[in-house]
């Protein structure tokens, strides 16, 4: 397990709002990473940096040993909470868009999962229910062998069976080379799949800790001290 | 088979609990290969690290061994076993001895009790 | 990448773009019909109707063919790099430049196809015959030759330089955290006022160069005839001004496409 990404002093602003507030942050590979924290802490906007959908203020991000650019979207998978790919297209150009663009990218695992899931090659993303778009980008992300997959809210909008095929389809892809960060605020529905958790309130890094560790100490869930943590 | 786990506490403990008791009741035989890291885990719906490290625990205490690429397997130890059997043994007539006892039993009185149970 | 990014980029709209070209010959087509109809026929007043309507048809077909591939390229570059495309777009492993430079390229080709297409419709719809190697001749060979591959030069230069300022607008709006249309529509009028200052610069420039073969500067502005060359002068005058823009504006989008990404 070797360093995977370095963040130093990452600030960002919205405007003259402060979002991320001076973040400062190492993760291993070979982890499952819970980032938690309230509706508006700043959690999607860490991702969208690590990404490199934003660009930071100020401060370093370095994945894998390389500031985040062409080298770092190689390497990284990421799963926005939002559709992403033009209403027009077909399952199966989204499959072929992946393999064109990304070298680490499995066509066969992809079509693997989505005759699975039963989804047609091809059907248009805007015939797809919501719910079924957000799996195809879900076997999309999953399918690459990528280093980084960032999961912005990948279980915030679909049912219970679908929650659990996603955790089931993270927990099939973990490597040991690879980390996965989850961002969510249903924690319980994820606990158990966690290495790690670090919680952010305001733009700052509450607190950061295995599960393991939150568990023994407190003697309770992550879910429940997350909500003495940040109870209103 | 099925996994139980709370939320307080570490999953990893709870597992080597579970996997103790197969071996305790006899559903996991000395001697017999245990499911691989990544099986358990989907299995158990948790993160592999989790169940690596529950394994390994389990190695160190002696209930599991290894076998470079052959994979882990329980351990021949009967005495481990049976040590597992009565650790387990005291802990349920311990929960049955509190529980009881805040139903408002004496231990002699649930003792009766039992008996009776069990005629 | 960039072919591969470029291969997308056709895909994208061939669908619409490939309609509207067919859609355009079909009316010459029935303009070419309704015109044969009425040769043999003589002029009625149902084959006039027909055959009018036909023609506007194709008109119409023409400029609209190319009005939708300028809007909805447009419009592809704002969907496609600034709202939830984005995100798809700015995490492959392209260089910003090629995302850019793709939707300068593609929205040309499609352009230079519809001239292609506007040609054939209105030789057809007229039933006329224009000799391909007369156009060629007229074009590269006459006396004219430069001035009509000087004008061509500018109208090409005048379309690049139409789409690189769209793009640099949207660019610069997507810079703003909350507004990002009022910034592009304001991007808009700032370079608008700019073009016109830099081309009135230009106009006065190429005066001036013109001029000082002049002996009587006013002699000359009083007159009915602009001094020789004055036309030309402007002309290259506004279209190394616009060569300039183009440079400026790209650079600038490209910086801010890889620099500062600011998806919602």
């Amino acid at each position: 397990m070797s360093m995977l990404i370095g963040v130093k002093g990452l600030h960002k602003k919205y405007g003259k709002k402060p979002v991320l507030k001076g973040l400062n942050l190492e993760l291993k590979s070979g982890r499952i990473i819970g980032l938690l924290g309230p509706n508006g802490s700043g959690k999607s906007t860490f991702i969208k940096c690590l990404a490199g959908v934003l660009t930071p203020n100020e401060g370093e991000i370095t994945i894998a040993g390389k500031k985040v650019g062409i080298e770092t979207k190689e390497i990284v998978s990421y799963l926005p909470e939002r559709t992403y790919f033009s209403p027009n297209m077909k399952v199966k150009e989204t499959i072929e868009f992946f393999k064109d663009f990304y070298k680490d990218f499995r066509e066969e695992r992809a079509m693997d999962l989505l005759s699975k899931l039963d989804i047609s090659l091809d059907s248009k993303i805007k015939h797809l229910s919501k719910g079924t778009r957000e799996k195809v980008q879900l076997v999309l992300v999953m399918s690459r062998e990528a280093k980084l997959y960032l999961l912005d809210e990948p279980i915030g909008g679909v049912d219970p069976a679908a929650r659990d095929y996603i955790l089931k389809t993270i927990l099939t892809n973990y490597s040991e080379e690879a980390s996965v960060i989850i961002s969510t605020h249903l924690i319980s529905d994820v606990e158990n799949v966690l290495d790690d958790v670090i919680f952010i309130q305001n733009g700052e890094i509450a607190l950061s800790s295995s599960v393991d560790d939150i568990r023994e100490k407190n003697g309770k869930s992550v879910d429940a001290l997350f909500r003495e943590v940040f109870a209103c | 088979m099925e996994w139980k786990f709370n939320s307080e506490a570490p999953i990893y403990l709870q597992i080597m609990e579970q996997i103790k008791a197969q071996i305790a009741t006899g559903v996991l035989k000395p001697g017999q290969k245990i499911a691989a890291v990544r099986e358990i885990a989907l299995e158990a719906g948790v993160n592999p690290n989790t169940v690596q490290k529950a394994l390994s625990e389990l190695e160190r205490e002696g209930f599991l061994y290894s076998e470079r690429t052959a994979g882990r397997f329980v351990s021949d130890n009967k005495e481990k076993a049976e040590n597992v059997q009565s650790e387990l043994c005291k802990q349920y007539m311990d929960a049955f001895t509190e529980n009881m006892g805040k139903l408002g039993y004496s231990p002699k009185e649930a003792a009766k009790k039992y008996s009776e149970y069990v005629e | 990448m960039l072919g591969k990014l470029i291969k997308w980029e056709f895909r994208a709209n061939a669908g619409l773009f490939f309609g509207m070209y067919f859609f355009a010959l079909i009316c010459a087509a029935l303009s070419n019909i309704a015109g044969a109809i009425r040769e043999k026929t003589g002029n009625g007043t149902i084959s006039i109707f027909f055959s009018s309507t036909c023609m506007i048809m194709t008109l119409l077909a023409i400029v609209a063919m190319f009005a939708v591939i300028v809007i909805v390229s447009v419009t592809r570059y704002y969907d496609n790099l600034v709202k939830d495309q984005g995100y798809l777009m700015h995490t492959i492993p392209v260089k910003p430049w090629q995302l850019h430079i793709t939707k300068l390229i593609v929205p040309m080709v499609w352009l230079a196809g519809a001239v292609l297409v506007a040609l054939l419709s209105v030789t057809a719809a007229t039933r006329t015959m224009f000799s391909f190697s007369e156009i060629f001749d007229t074009i590269f060979r006459s006396e004219d030759s430069s001035k009509i591959i000087g004008l061509i030069g500018y109208m090409i230069v005048a379309v690049i330089s139409g789409f690189s300022i769209f793009y640099v607008c949207i660019n610069l709006g997507s810079l703003s955290a909350t507004s990002k249309g009022l910034m592009g529509f304001v991007s808009y009028i700032v370079i608008y006022f700019i073009n016109q200052a830099l081309n009135l610069v230009a106009m006065v420039v190429a005066m001036l160069i013109v001029f000082s073969g002049e002996a009587d500067v006013w002699a000359v502005l009083n007159s009915d005839v602009p001094p020789n060359g004055f036309i030309e002068a402007t002309f290259v005058a506004a279209g190394i001004v616009s060569v300039i823009c183009i440079v400026v504006y790209n650079l600038i989008s490209m910086y801010i496409l890889k620099n500062k990404v600011n998806l919602e």
